[in-house]
């Protein structure tokens, strides 16, 4: 009866594989003229051409035995918005070709967080592949919420860039696949960049002249640096990347809270400074700002705003330097979102084969024109790409240096001590030194319980 | 006669005072949803350009119409269950003649549920419908929206009964009718307005429920307005405002309705005269 | 004897129609809302943690965590001047919305305004939230342009200090006052017309009358209305999470806020749930007023 079933699938994905590659010849033929001369409209045909190069490493697949599907339906539980659309726009093809149905359940990030936490006390869990930020992984895997994705055959390629594979392991194996590239950029306002003298991305090389654009466009009677100050989570995150660069960072290699450090205190110190020339702001607002020459810097996200040529903003790399010439860290922050599946999904399986589909080279080049930011140098550094999306050279390095927030289970309450902490520093209801020995304190309570 | 004319025309600014104020934001939400996304930038107080954009990729997009159908069963299924269940339990509470020593307590419990932050309820709630295995239905959220409005109910409609003299009652029963008649007969349509105010606000805080939806929904199909509202604003991204207004002018749309439409019974009850002699 | 056999079966007719009437609701209740309680009383005990396995009895060490923790203290502070400042002026505005649309004598104007100023609070809160976020940008925000053209001082509104929670709570006014009113307004239609007029026959001047008919008259469903709108102001959430998230230096954290951060999205049940009992007595204790007259 098994045995039926399963040689009936693969005979059907075979057929499935089979007539997809071949309608994808002709396809392939006029792709390359086609991306050439569509420049800024989204050009379908580089998709199409790499639909049919991914159909043909399924149908290899295929012939391994691995690939199944009766029509059962998988849900996906995603973080709504480009990243839920990105893996939208490649499902159809998987359902043909899998012969398996989907439903997607689009969430914002705290709601994803406790839904998926909530059905994994279920024995049948209701999803059967989740987008998971890098920093639950340990709260997850510490309580098995999460399947072993190397116990069922998958295992990362080279490809993908090296340092956003760092949390994806726990003792030895693979638990989750990154998916969407996404890491704090720079975001800063070109015209008053240039008016003190910055006239390039590539030339902001440290804090330093972080703090010198800042400083020029407050004395020209504009808000310099602009963070967000809404949230504990968005007030931390948006200063990482200046803790990092004074080489300070929140925890030790014990998981240790060190907050209260030097580097931590020069690091805040500076940071106080470099607020006092702008405001805190709603993301919407930041991003408005920057844009409208408002505002000069803010740290960001590449998602936020798609420079070209002829807009007012855009974005470099966090270089990681103090002061110019300066040692430099990995100084950009993850928020990665990675591919996961639940322990107790029902159609474990086909997950996984939907994580490797959409984890494949070709389908991860294809979602580009989508907004999709895959982290493999193939799609980052591709020259059609590159051609195309100017920006993705900055995404890449920033990739390249970016350090994921701490993987430990208590990071959520950790960043709302140390978030709270920090607003009462920077809005002058603490002096820095009260406020971090406080957030000291607290966290190590914390991280002793 | 000149004090009238002073009187009528500070009554008059104060209403178009009222009025801006209470409708500008709404307004706003107007003149954001019918302009393309390039004129929000610069904001002017009325739409330079008009399109009709937003709503239909609301629509044909973010699939609207989904969570619209599922808003309108939640809420006109519950609706319909707490008003017979409250305004059954609110009349035995006020009326004295239904006396009953657990009275006090009930009322005191009652009032303790409306009290009760939803915290305190959604978690153990969701084990509950786990283990009944209602999870992937709409009941859970049916449930929901009558846990929140019947205490409601309750408490709104009991003040209304209290205010009704016993008398009345007391004459129709000599008369020789039966409590069921009294109450359908006699009572109800004494405090129409009322009912007609509290339908209002229930179906108000069941159309906006969002504390427990969003534990208990399980699958995008059962999604609600204001689930799909809440997942169209996204901290990655940048908002896109005009469809978020669209979405906010859609989901105001089936209560406006509805108020219009329970107003004409409000008016209904009052000048069915009993009240207002 | 005769009629004292007609009164039994009469008061157990009653007694059946009054079974009929109420068993269904409190049946309803009973289920939906005891079983959680017990759990939630049994949790605010334990270390309660979604993920973990396993679940342990640590006494009253959520309880002693809360009450020595500054954040939540706090937060009982801002939930303290929210609720007083929010309560206060939406039942005065409400009261005068409604003494308003009651003075107008033209039916249908009087409609008609009942349903526009009822709109505000038609819109859900998340809309309401968004809304409101548009016009106060500090970038694209029309009051604020408004203010600049004006002359007047412009702030950050969300991002001071000084203005996030008055912000906050002149938002929540703006909502609920229709609420308010729509009660209010009900109420005031239950208050005998020929009360009015004998008032008038002995000369009494329009404050007069508010003072002494119409305030009298919609007593109950007035204190009816302050207490609703408190117990629902004490639990202010969703507005909060969506304008402020609770800063700037935690000065608009509220208590279910608070719990939100501390007990909720960290999955800590069992904490939480000692937090959701506490705001639960609070609430008692300031209502226990009204209470002890309802329940009598």
């Amino acid at each position: 009866m098994k045995m039926k079933k399963v040689t009936a699938l693969v005979l059907s994905g075979m057929l499935a594989a089979g007539v997809l590659a071949g309608c994808g010849s002709s396809d392939g033929a006029a792709a390359p003229a086609a991306s050439a001369d569509t420049q800024s409209a989204p050009a379908k045909a580089p998709a199409a051409a790499s639909t049919e190069a991914a159909a043909e490493s399924t149908s290899q697949a295929s012939e391994g035995g691995e690939v199944k599907g009766d029509g059962q339906t998988l849900t996906l539980a995603l973080r709504s918005g480009t990243y839920a659309d990105v893996i939208k726009d490649c499902l159809p093809d998987f359902e043909s070709k899998y012969n398996a149905k989907t439903e997607v359940l689009e969430l914002s990030e705290d709601d994803l967080h406790s839904k998926v936490a909530l059905d994994a006390s279920n024995s049948d869990g209701s999803y059967d592949l989740a987008m998971v930020d890098g920093s639950w992984m340990a709260e997850y895997t510490e309580n098995g919420v999460l399947l072993p994705l190397s116990d069922y055959g998958y295992e990362l390629d080279d490809d993908i860039i090296p340092a956003t594979t760092t949390i994806c392991y726990s003792d030895d194996k693979l638990y989750l696949a990154p998916y969407y590239g996404n890491v704090t950029v720079l975001l800063y306002n070109k015209q008053l960049a240039a008016d003190a003298d910055y006239d390039s991305g590539d030339k902001i090389a440290s804090l330093d002249d972080i703090k010198k654009i800042a400083d020029s466009a407050k004395a020209a009677g504009k808000k310099g640096f602009i963070y967000r100050g809404d949230t504990p989570n968005n007030t931390v995150v948006d200063f990482l990347p200046v803790l990092l660069s004074y080489g300070g960072w929140v925890i030790d290699e014990n998981n240790q809270p060190t907050v209260n450090t030097d580097e931590f205190k020069k690091a805040m110190d500076f940071y106080k400074e470099l607020v006092a020339t702008g405001e805190a702001q709603e993301k919407d607002d930041l991003i408005a700002s920057v844009d409208q020459g408002n505002g000069a810097l803010g740290v960001g996200w590449p998602g936020w705003y798609t420079p070209t040529a002829d807009t007012t903003a855009d974005y470099c790399a966090i270089t990681g330097a103090v002061e110019a010439g300066g040692e430099t860290h990995n100084a950009n922050v993850y928020g990665v979102w990675t591919l996961g599946v639940p322990a107790n999904s029902q159609n474990k399986e086909l997950a996984v084969e939907l994580v490797k589909y959409l984890m494949d080279k070709d389908v991860q080049l294809s979602t580009i024109d989508n907004g999709g930011v895959p982290c493999r140098y193939s799609s980052l550094q591709n020259a059609d790409v590159l051609a195309r999306y100017p920006q993705y050279k900055v995404v890449c390095q920033a990739l390249e240096g970016g350090v994921y927030r701490p993987v430990i289970s208590q990071w959520t309450d950790f960043y709302t001590i140390l978030g709270t902490e920090m607003g009462n520093i920077l809005n002058d209801q603490k002096t820095t030194e009260e406020g971090l020995a406080d957030a000291q304190s607290q966290l190590e309570e914390l991280m002793s319980e | 006669m000149r004090g009238h004319v002073i009187k009528n025309s500070l009554k008059l600014l104060f209403g178009a005072l009222l009025l801006i104020i209470s409708l500008f934001p709404v307004y706003w939400l107007f003149v954001m949803a019918v302009q393309p996304s390039e004129n929000l930038k610069t904001p002017c107080l009325y739409p330079a350009a008009f399109t009709a954009d937003n709503f239909i990729s609301l629509f044909a997009e973010s699939g609207f119409l989904q969570p619209l159908k599922n808003s309108v069963i939640i809420t006109l299924i519950s609706l319909l269950f707490s008003l017979t269940f409250g305004l059954a339990a609110a009349y035995i509470l006020a009326r004295r003649r239904f006396s009953n020593r657990w009275k006090s307590g009930l009322s005191f419990y009652i009032l303790i549920i409306r009290i009760l932050p939803p915290v305190a309820f959604t978690i153990p709630l969701y084990t509950m419908f786990n283990r009944t295995g209602t999870l992937k239905t709409l009941f859970p959220m049916i449930m929901a929206c009558i846990l929140i409005n019947l205490p409601m109910i309750i408490w709104f409609i009991l003040g209304f009964f209290r205010q009704l003299p016993e008398e009345v009652e007391e004459s129709a029963m000599i008369d020789g009718a039966t409590e069921w008649q009294l109450y359908c007969r006699i009572v109800l349509p004494l405090v129409l307005p009322g009912i007609a105010a509290v339908a209002m606000l229930s179906f108000m805080s069941a159309w906006n429920e969002y504390t427990y939806s969003i534990i208990f929904v399980q699958s995008p199909q059962k999604y609600t307005i204001p689930l799909a509202l809440a997942a169209l604003n996204s901290e990655d991204n940048l908002t896109n405002f005009g469809l978020v207004s669209a979405a906010g002018l859609i989901s105001m749309l089936p209560a406006a309705l509805f108020v219009i439409f329970a107003q004409n019974y409000l008016i209904a009850g009052l000048s069915s005269g009993a009240v207002k002699d | 004897m005769k009629a004292e056999g007609r009164i039994t079966t009469a008061s157990g007719n009653r007694r059946r129609f009054a079974t009929a009437m109420a068993a269904p609701p409190f049946v309803i209740l009973a289920v939906m809302t005891a079983y959680p309680l017990i759990f939630t009383v049994l949790y605010s005990f334990t270390n309660f943690q979604l993920l973990r396995k396993t679940v342990k009895f640590v006494g009253l060490k959520n309880y002693i965590k809360l009450f020595t923790n500054e954040y939540f203290l706090q937060s009982i502070g801002v939930t303290v001047k929210f609720t007083v400042f929010a309560v206060l002026f939406e039942v005065a505005v409400g009261f005068i919305m409604a003494l308003f649309v009651e003075s107008i004598h033209r039916e249908r104007t009087a409609k008609i305004l009942r349903v526009l100023l009822l709109v505000p609070y038609l819109l859900p809160s998340v809309t309401v939230a968004l809304s409101w976020r548009m016009m106060l940008s500090p970038n694209y925000g029309i009051i604020n342009r408004t203010l600049e053209a004006l002359r007047l001082p412009v702030y950050n509104w969300f991002s001071d200090l000084h203005t996030a929670l008055p912000m906050l709570i002149l938002i929540d006014i703006w909502q609920n006052a229709p609420f308010v009113f729509l009660l209010l307004y009900a109420a005031m239609q239950s208050v005998p017309q020929s009360q009015y007029e004998a008032a008038r026959m002995d000369g009494a001047s329009y404050v007069q009358q508010v003072r002494f008919i119409t305030v009298p008259g919609i007593a109950p469903v007035l204190a009816l209305c302050a207490l609703l709108r408190t117990i629902d102001s004490f639990r202010i959430f969703d507005k909060v999470n969506l304008l402020t998230g609770g800063g700037p230096a935690n000065s608009t954290t509220t208590i279910t806020q608070y719990l939100y951060a501390y007990g909720i999205k960290n999955l800590k049940f069992g904490f939480g749930s000692a937090g959701a009992i506490i705001m639960t007595l609070i609430v008692l204790v300031l209502s226990c007023l009204y209470i002890k007259k309802a329940v009598k």
